[in-house]
């Protein structure tokens, strides 16, 4: 039987949900960014002279 | 420094390196929960062991690789190398808040307290408060360069923290436990086979998982920069 589960897996549910976080507020700083490259990209096409 | 200048260059670490991860991380977990034997004095929850002190060598790991890429950009000023230093930081501060969590979780049914002044406690703390410091110089923004030679000292700092972190648990008296890996007996004499195998799976579990999250934060960083560069030369481009 185990001894302390409660705390075993708290510690290990704290560090794993941490890294999940960090992952997810990753992701939307990475789409945040993304977005504006797309915009950027179109200014940058208007911007550019025509042939 | 060589970097990709395509201007959305992949953001994402390779399908090798996330495999990786997902098999060590798989094993580091079996081995601690399942094949590691039940501690006699502690009980199960010295399990958290295989969690908290790699992790705190991996955050060490990060210390260093912050504070030679912050020499390299004082040296040089060369953006790249300001560019893995913000990086390390932030997944650093990850790694310490993960060994002050742990922490906590093993020291409350051992010790009765969730946290106690002592020395390496203590020491580790301050630690990590250098790099809450170091992102939240990052996030406050103003004049890049600035901040960037700000930041740089301040890894600097937290350099020379490490080794006083460390060595805490021989240069004074404290409640956290001295060194069961490098011992004066030999490296791992401290340790039952099967815990140090543990342990081992334990510490590459954690160093390619931070090397997965260090890539992605990353190209993020250089993404972002990029991004920033391209629209001033827009905006100057458009206002002339």
């Amino acid at each position: 039987m185990m001894t302390n589960p409660g705390y075993l897996f708290a510690g290990f549910a704290l560090a794993w949900g941490l890294v999940l976080v960090y992952l997810w507020f990753l992701s939307r700083r990475s789409a945040v960014v993304q977005k504006e490259l797309e915009t950027l990209e179109q200014r940058l096409n208007k911007a550019k002279p025509q042939d | 420094m060589t970097r990709d200048h395509s201007l959305n260059p992949p953001t994402t670490p390779s399908s090798a390196l996330v495999g990786a991860a997902l098999v060590t991380t798989l094993l580091a977990l079996y081995s601690a929960l399942v094949f590691a034997p039940t501690d006699r004095v502690q009980g199960d929850v010295q399990r958290l062991f295989y969690l908290h002190v790699p992790a705190a060598l991996t955050m060490y790991l990060a210390i260093l690789l912050v504070f030679i890429a912050s020499l390299r950009y004082l040296q040089t000023r060369d953006a790249a190398w300001d560019e893995l230093a913000t990086s390390g930081a932030e997944i650093g501060l990850l790694w310490g808040t993960i060994v002050l969590l742990t922490g906590a979780m093993w020291a409350k049914p051992i010790w009765g307290a969730w946290w106690t002044w002592d020395a390496r406690l203590t020491s580790f703390f301050i630690l990590w408060l250098i790099f809450v410091a170091y992102v939240m110089l990052r996030s406050y923004g103003g004049e890049v360069e600035q901040v960037a030679r700000f930041c740089a000292v301040l890894s600097i700092l937290g350099f020379v923290g490490m080794p006083i972190t460390h060595y805490a648990v021989e240069w004074f008296r404290t409640m956290h436990p001295g060194p069961v890996i490098m011992t004066e007996g030999g490296l791992g004499r401290g340790l039952p086979g099967s815990m140090l195998a543990t342990f081992a799976f334990g510490l590459v579990a954690s160093v390619v998982l931070f090397a997965n999250l260090f890539i992605l934060r990353l190209r993020l960083e250089q993404q972002s920069r990029r991004t920033q560069q391209i629209r001033r030369h827009l905006d100057l481009m458009e206002t002339s």
